[in-house]
Parts: C-alpha cells; sequence; structure tokens
C-alpha cells in the first residue's frame, strides 16, 4: 500500500511539473515554458530601428530572417541595460510570427508544480496584468511567468498600453 | 472548338484583375470619403481601375459592363479635372457602380455570360452616374431590348481563393529542383565536416572555400527557380492584339523575340500591366489605319515587334512598331493645352524632353477617345509601374518610322545593389536605382555650404538649389561629434519624382545586398523598406527613398524640373565641364571631362617603356602614355631618392574611326572639375586653345574634344 502511494504521488508530480526557462532583467526572474521558446540565441549585437516604438530592442539575424526583438526591460519602464543582453527567440503556436525577446540573461531550467502557480494580484497595474500571467512561490522567490503570446509585437502596439511609458521613458532620457 | 478555351482562360484572368482592382477601388472610395483633400491620388487608383475594366471588356465582349465602366469613366474623369467636388452621393453614386460591376462580374464567372436582360436596370444607374456628372452623360448605346432570366447573387469566395493561388505558385524544372537538392545534400556534408573539424585544423580554410562555393550555387539555382521565361507573358498578346486590331479597324502582325528570357517571377508580375497598357497603345495610337499606310507606302499590315533580351545585368522588354510615331508638335501642343508646359517652354524643348512630356500624368495624344484607350492613363502608369520595381522606361519614336518603348528591369527583386551609408552610428543601404550622385562636403565647407531658407535647408548644386535632409535628425539618432570632424556627404536621391540631397555621416563600400522583410510594427514606421545583413554580419536597414522624401516634406517638382532641365542645358552650351590638372609647372590644362574615363594612380613602377615611348598595362590593353610636362623624368628622380612613387595617369578616350582608343595622360596632380568658357581665337591667345575656368587661364586640349563629339550624338 506504501509502494502504491509513493507512485501516485510520483506520477501526480509528473502531471503537474511544468519546465520553465528561467530569465532576469533587473532584480526580478522571470519564466516562459520551454515549449514555447525555439532557441536561445545568447548574447547578441542588437541592430536598433530609428523610429520604432521604445519596446522594440532592435533587430537582429536569424536564420536567413531578420527578427525583430521586444526590449523586456523597456516594457517594464527599466532603463537600459548596461551590458550586451541575451536574445531568446520564440514563435507563436501557429508559427505565424517569430520574435526574438531581450532579455539582461537567460538563466537554467526550472522545474516547477503547477499548483505552485498564483494569479496575478488585483492591485497589479494594467501593463504588469498584460505581461506577467501569474507567479510560481518557488523556495528561492517568486518566479513571474510570462504569456509569449502577449508578448508578441504585434500584439503590443495594438493594446497600445505601452505608449505611455515610452513617453515617461524618453522623458527621463532627457533629463538624464 | 480550340479557341473556347483560350476565351475561358482570358474570361478568368479578366474577373481576377477586375476583382482585385474593384477591390483596390473600394478602398480608395471609402478613403476618400474620410479624406477629400488628398484625393488626387485615389481618384487616379480608382479611375484606372475603372478604365482597365472599360478597356478589357470591349474586346472580350462584355457591353453591360463597358457601358457601365464607360458611364463611371467618364463621372471619374470629371473629378480627376477637378470638374467635381467629392460628395457623400458622389461617393455612394460610384459606390452602387462598384457594386454592379461586381454582380456582373460574379455572374460572367458563373454563367459564362453576363445576364442578357432588358437592359435598362443598369440605364438607370448610368443616368444617375450622367446625373452626378452635371448632365453632361455620355450617349447611351442604341438600347437592344433583350429578355432573359433575372441575374442570381453569387458567392465570390471561391474565385478571390483560386486567383491568389495561381500568383503563389510556380512552375519549376525538375532539373533545377533536383541541382537543389543536390546542393543542399553537399551543404549539409559541408556543415558536417566544420563541425567535426575546429577551427584551427589544417583542412579549415579549404572547408570554409567549400562552403562559399557551395552557399554561392545553391543561391544561383534557388534565382534560376524563380526565373519564368518571358515567354508567359508573351502568351496572351496574340490573342488580344487580334481582338485589339479588329475593334480599332487595324491590321496588325505580332512578332516575339526572345521569350525564353527569363525574369523573377515577381518582376513578370510586375510588369505585366505596364506591357499590356504598351502594346494596347501601340495597336491603337501607334500603327495607323490600313488606308493611312498604304498612302504612306508602308505595307497595309503593321507590324508590332516584342524583344525581350539580357543587358548589362538588367532585363529589356521593348514594344516597337512600325506606325505613324510620335509627332512632336503635337506632344508640344497637347502639353501646352494640358498646362503641362507654357509655350515658351515648348518652343524651346529638344526632341528628347518632349517625349519624356508622355510620361507625364494626365497626358494623352489620342486625338480621339476609343473605347481602347486614350484616356490620359497609360504612360504615366506604365512608367510609375516599372519604376516601382527598380526599372525604368525608355521611349523612341520617328514620325513615320515608328515608336520603340523599352521597359528596363533588374533581372531579380532580392537582390538589389546599393550604397551602404553611416548615419549616427548606424549603417543604412540605399538602393543604387535611385542615387543620382554623391557630393562630398569637408568639414571646412560645412558651415557655408549648406544655406537656410526659413527653416529650410539648401544646398548649391551647380547652382541649383537642393534640399538637404539630415539623415540622423529624420530618424531621431544621436549626434555624433566625432563623426562631423571630416564634413558629410550628400547623397543626392530621386524618387517618385522628388529630388533631394540625403546627409550623411560616411559612405561605406556599395554592395549587392540581400532585401528581407520586415516585421509588421517595423514596417509600419514607414522609413524602410526591408533589411540587409552586410558583408561584415551586420544588418543595415534599407532606407525607403520615396518615403523618406515625404517624411522629410519633400515634393515632388515634376513639372518645375523640365524648366530648370532646360535652364541648365543652356548654361552647359555656354560652358564645357572641364578636369583642370597641371602637367606643365605653373600652368593649368584641361581636358573636357567627357572624354577622361578615370583617373587612375599607377606606381611607377608599372611604366614601361618601349622605342623610348612610356606604355602601361591597363586592364589588357597596352595604353600609349602622353607626358608632356615631363613629370615621369621628375617622378624618376624622386625615385631614386628610395621612395615608392606613384604617377597620377587620367586615361583618356578618343573615339577613331569604328574603334574606342584609350591613352594615357600623366600629369602633376589633378586640381578640380569645373565649367569653363571658351575663350575666341585671337592674336593673343595664338594657336593655343584657352578657356576661363574660375576666371584662370587654363589651357585646353583639344585633339579629345572634336572626336568625342560625335560619339556622344549618336547616343543622345
Amino acid at each position: 500500500v506504501k509502494i502504491l502511494g509513493r507512485e501516485e504521488v510520483e506520477l501526480q508530480d509528473e502531471d503537474d511539473a511544468v519546465s520553465l526557462c528561467s530569465m532576469f532583467a533587473g532584480s526580478e526572474s522571470f519564466g516562459i515554458d520551454t515549449g514555447k521558446i525555439r532557441e536561445v540565441l545568447g548574447k547578441r549585437e542588437l541592430q536598433r530601428v530609428p523610429m520604432a516604438p521604445t519596446y522594440i530592442g532592435g533587430v537582429v539575424p536569424y536564420r536567413g530572417e531578420v527578427l525583430t526583438t521586444v526590449n523586456f526591460r523597456a516594457l517594464l519602464g527599466m532603463s537600459e541595460y548596461a551590458e550586451s543582453s541575451c536574445v531568446l527567440v520564440l514563435e507563436d503556436e501557429a508559427g505565424g510570427e517569430r520574435f526574438g525577446l531581450v532579455v539582461d540573461a537567460v538563466g537554467g531550467v526550472v522545474t516547477v508544480s503547477r499548483k505552485m502557480l498564483e494569479a496575478n494580484p488585483c492591485t497589479l497595474e494594467a501593463q504588469g496584468k498584460w505581461l506577467f500571467d501569474g507567479a510560481y512561490k518557488t523556495q528561492t522567490g517568486l518566479l513571474v511567468q510570462l504569456d509569449p503570446q502577449k508578448l508578441r509585437p504585434s500584439r503590443l502596439a495594438e493594446t497600445g498600453l505601452f505608449k505611455q511609458r515610452e513617453n515617461v521613458q524618453k522623458g527621463n532620457g532627457e533629463q538624464l | 472548338l480550340p479557341d473556347k478555351r483560350v476565351v475561358d482562360d482570358l474570361t478568368k484572368e479578366f474577373i481576377a484583375e477586375s476583382q482585385e482592382g474593384l477591390d483596390r477601388m473600394e478602398r480608395c472610395l471609402t478613403e476618400l470619403e474620410i479624406r477629400p483633400g488628398d484625393g488626387e491620388q485615389l481618384v487616379g487608383e480608382i479611375f484606372r481601375a475603372v478604365h482597365t475594366i472599360k478597356g478589357t471588356t470591349g474586346f472580350l465582349g462584355f457591353d453591360r459592363l463597358e457601358k457601365l465602366a464607360h458611364a463611371g469613366e467618364h463621372l471619374l474623369g470629371s473629378l480627376r479635372d477637378g470638374k467635381l467636388a467629392v460628395t457623400s452621393e458622389l461617393i455612394s453614386g460610384l459606390l452602387s457602380l462598384l457594386d454592379r460591376l461586381r454582380e456582373i462580374l460574379m455572374l460572367i464567372e458563373e454563367t459564362g455570360g453576363e445576364g442578357t436582360r432588358i437592359g435598362d436596370e443598369d440605364s438607370e444607374l448610368i443616368a444617375l452616374l450622367a446625373a452626378l456628372n452635371g448632365g453632361a452623360a455620355p450617349v447611351a448605346g442604341a438600347s437592344a431590348a433583350v429578355s432573359g432570366p433575372r441575374m442570381m447573387p453569387v458567392e465570390a469566395s471561391a474565385s478571390s481563393m483560386s486567383s491568389a493561388a495561381s500568383e503563389k505558385t510556380l512552375r519549376i524544372d525538375v532539373e533545377v529542383l533536383n541541382r537543389m537538392m543536390n546542393l543542399v545534400g553537399e551543404l549539409v556534408l559541408t556543415r558536417n565536416q566544420m563541425l567535426q573539424s575546429n577551427m584551427d585544423a589544417s583542412n579549415f580554410p579549404e572547408l570554409a572555400r567549400r562552403l562559399d562555393s557551395v552557399t554561392a550555387d545553391l543561391r544561383e539555382s534557388v534565382m534560376q527557380a524563380r526565373m519564368q521565361p518571358v515567354g508567359h507573358l508573351f502568351g496572351k498578346f496574340p490573342r488580344m492584339v487580334r481582338d485589339l486590331a479588329r475593334t480599332c479597324g487595324r491590321e496588325v502582325r505580332i512578332e516575339f523575340f526572345g521569350q525564353e528570357t527569363g525574369l523573377d517571377k515577381s518582376l513578370l508580375e510586375a510588369i505585366k500591366d505596364p506591357l499590356t497598357h504598351a502594346v494596347r497603345n501601340a495597336v491603337d495610337h501607334g500603327i495607323e489605319a490600313p488606308e493611312v499606310r498604304v498612302m504612306a507606302g508602308k505595307p497595309s499590315e503593321g507590324c508590332l515587334r516584342l524583344r525581350a533580351f539580357h543587358q548589362s545585368g538588367s532585363v529589356v522588354i521593348e514594344v516597337a512598331d512600325d506606325g505613324a510615331g510620335i509627332a512632336m508638335e503635337r506632344v508640344l501642343a497637347k502639353a501646352v493645352e494640358r498646362g503641362l508646359a507654357t509655350p515658351e517652354q515648348a518652343a524651346e524643348m529638344t526632341e528628347r524632353e518632349a517625349l519624356q512630356l508622355i510620361f507625364l500624368p494626365g497626358f494623352s495624344t489620342a486625338a480621339a477617345v476609343t473605347t481602347v484607350s486614350g484616356r490620359g492613363v497609360g504612360m504615366d502608369v506604365v512608367r510609375a509601374n516599372v519604376e516601382k520595381v527598380g526599372g525604368s522606361v525608355e521611349l523612341e519614336s520617328k514620325v513615320g518610322m515608328g515608336t520603340t518603348l523599352r521597359l528596363r528591369v533588374p533581372l531579380t527583386l532580392a537582390i538589389v545593389p546599393a550604397l551602404v551609408v553611416r548615419s549616427g552610428g548606424q549603417s543604412f543601404a540605399l538602393p543604387q536605382s535611385a542615387l543620382v550622385e554623391l557630393v562630398y562636403v569637408p568639414q571646412r565647407d560645412a558651415k557655408t555650404a549648406i544655406e537656410r531658407l526659413g527653416a529650410a535647408e539648401v544646398y548649391r548644386l551647380r547652382e541649383r538649389l537642393l534640399p538637404i535632409v539630415w539623415l540622423e535628425r529624420l530618424l531621431e539618432l544621436e549626434k555624433r561629434n566625432a563623426a562631423e570632424s571630416h564634413g558629410f556627404y550628400l547623397a543626392v536621391l530621386e524618387a517618385e519624382g522628388c529630388r533631394y540631397g540625403l546627409a550623411v555621416d560616411d559612405l561605406l563600400a556599395p554592395e549587392e545586398i540581400v532585401v528581407k522583410p520586415l516585421s509588421a510594427v517595423l514596417r509600419e514606421i514607414g522609413l524602410f523598406s526591408g533589411a540587409t545583413v552586410l558583408g561584415n554580419g551586420t544588418l543595415a536597414l534599407i532606407l525607403d527613398i520615396g518615403a523618406t522624401a515625404a517624411r522629410a516634406g519633400v515634393k515632388p517638382v515634376e513639372e518645375e524640373r523640365d524648366a530648370v532641365e532646360m535652364e541648365e542645358k543652356i548654361e552647359q552650351e555656354a560652358e564645357v565641364s572641364l578636369l583642370v590638372f597641371e602637367d606643365r609647372a605653373r600652368e593649368r590644362t584641361a581636358l573636357p571631362l567627357d572624354v577622361v574615363e578615370r583617373i587612375e594612380s599607377v606606381p611607377l613602377t608599372q611604366i614601361e617603356y618601349a622605342g623610348g615611348r612610356p606604355l602601361l598595362q591597363y586592364r589588357g590593353e597596352l595604353l600609349p602614355l602622353r607626358d608632356e610636362g615631363r613629370v615621369l623624368m621628375e617622378l624618376e628622380a624622386e625615385q631614386e631618392g628610395g621612395e615608392d612613387v606613384t604617377a597620377t595617369v587620367l586615361i583618356c578616350r578618343s573615339s577613331g574611326k569604328g574603334a574606342v582608343r584609350r591613352t594615357g595622360m600623366v600629369v602633376r596632380r589633378v586640381l578640380d572639375v569645373s565649367g569653363g568658357t571658351l575663350l575666341e581665337k585671337d592674336d593673343a591667345t595664338g594657336e593655343l586653345e584657352l578657356a576661363l575656368v574660375k576666371e584662370k587661364l587654363t589651357t585646353i586640349h583639344r585633339e579629345f574634344d572634336a572626336k568625342s563629339a560625335p560619339e556622344w550624338k549618336e547616343v543622345a
């Protein structure tokens, strides 16, 4: 009976387990389901695109294509990262739009239980609600889950949530 | 009947084309209602859609469509000429025309006929359109009362799907595909070997070389797969010309040459419409009626020649007829009548300039408006469409002998020659097709070279004011102080009738770039037409020249330009462009600029002697060198001092009888390129040819000039 019980627990765990690729922006850590990541490119030189929205990190060559990247720090309203950043390649399920996500660094793969996920707090501002998809309560701290679908450049442009932040950032930039 | 299938194909194509046109028309109509202010272009677009339908229905025999389209075109003509204002009644009238045209098209697709019917339901709509046009109605055709079944509404979705599919598919020779597969296999093998060996391995350079050659081969075969014979395009013309000739009462024979010439699929699509226009024009306006031809001593049957061939990296498609040619007086008279040129301008125009007038919007020489063409759309559209894909259009005409229209298009769209420039620390690619010339403004001149006219900055380029657009300001890039220290460059660009100078920090090498599309978000910025990976592995954005001009507020100057160009011509007649250099000490000498092909720096050791005369081996040719200032002797003395000395040699071209001969001219240094006025010969000048260049006395070498002149004339 004991052995049976243990097996059940393990099975439950496997069903429950989610592998997240952890990444960092500023002091916070985030995770994206590994199944939704196409490739981690590592540190890349980005070619900036003038006149583009601030959340566009630039373009980078990727397998014969020109990949548009989204700068995650800019989405969070943080200032630019001083060192060269890491690029992840994400793709939507239908394989339609391929884009890159620029973060400070990419960590390892973390396996967490679905049970540890908790929805966004109601006090979170609109931008945060758009970007974050709940958080996993791990022992080392909160691991915020991201939904790649919502990070797609075209969706970000549609929402219009990040336009204001642009202005704020620009203002800051000028002051500096 | 074997003919039936052809008709079906033609009709199908016509339906797909018309539906596309109508979709465009709908978009433009709605946009026009919102923004009637900038309607010119929109009205033009709508007009074209209706005009195309009218032109094609005429010979396909769809009377109902033709009558409707004719009425619509009439109304749109008034709208385009500014006789009517955009009102919501007008828009809804045009929209109901659009709906009716669509209905009939669907009916044709479904039943093969446009629904033989009583014929008064359309007349109501035609009357409405006429009323909107202020009563200036076209004469309604004799209403033959035909009874028939009622029209049925039909779903259109299937047809638009099928037409889209045909444009997206491509027929490829299996052999080409096999070769591609082989190359891909080799690519994989090379990759595997590269992965196994490391960078320091002795065979690594060889592997890299192989990778290079495999990729080059693969690229070539992919390009080849995209190539389609021009014959595909020519295929539909015989029937079209036959029907057209019948409608216009002409006898026309059509001949094809070079049908196997390959052209990129997308380009083939792009030149389809312009070519159709050109053929239609040739039959309708070019070739005369049989009796006129006989009177002129020509065979009653006219000949239309379609020729395709390669010429220096581009494909040329020629539409030549042996018709009446274009009468200069009529072109000029029409241009004056249409307000495209003033009578004074017209009187001074050369033949070549006058022919260019035909490409202006709103120009047509047809004496009578016919159902086939002659509403003033045509040549401007032809030029616009060809230029859109980076091509150009040339027109040549001899009265009584015929007209030749040449469409010149690049081999492929995917790879374009471009100039890479830097501004604000970033690289940008400018398509060479838009680049007219480059001007370097050194730091010491930077302050004075750019003048201000209100808020606008201008540069005097050969005494013409050129508006300046600073790339870094336009794109809000960071200003680099370091880059400023060596001055800046002006890339003189021309696109969509706009001419402006784009100020950039630095020029990098010209490159053949592979165009990559940008994502939707970046396309929305509207300034970049794509991106490319440069030779050094970095990305560069490709600047959309036309959009940049529009963003910076540069307006097309088409009409003005003719006047300015003329002025320039006059100036040029009095002045000669000269390359000024120094050969004898303390003396300035000059050569006409068009004689000099290149200026070369040649190490002195490469200059050889035979029979006491200096010679230079230059690109497989043996050039005799002229050294009137004894520069070589001086240089040799310098070289004995142990230095590596180079001599400056002007490579001059003199076209003798038949062959072009080249001569090298050794000079001390090149001073300037400038216009100069030739002095008349008198006692003071003696035998010397003298000129004033920037108010300094300069000797002119005349030997080259006289001989080069006839060649220039031939080209012109």
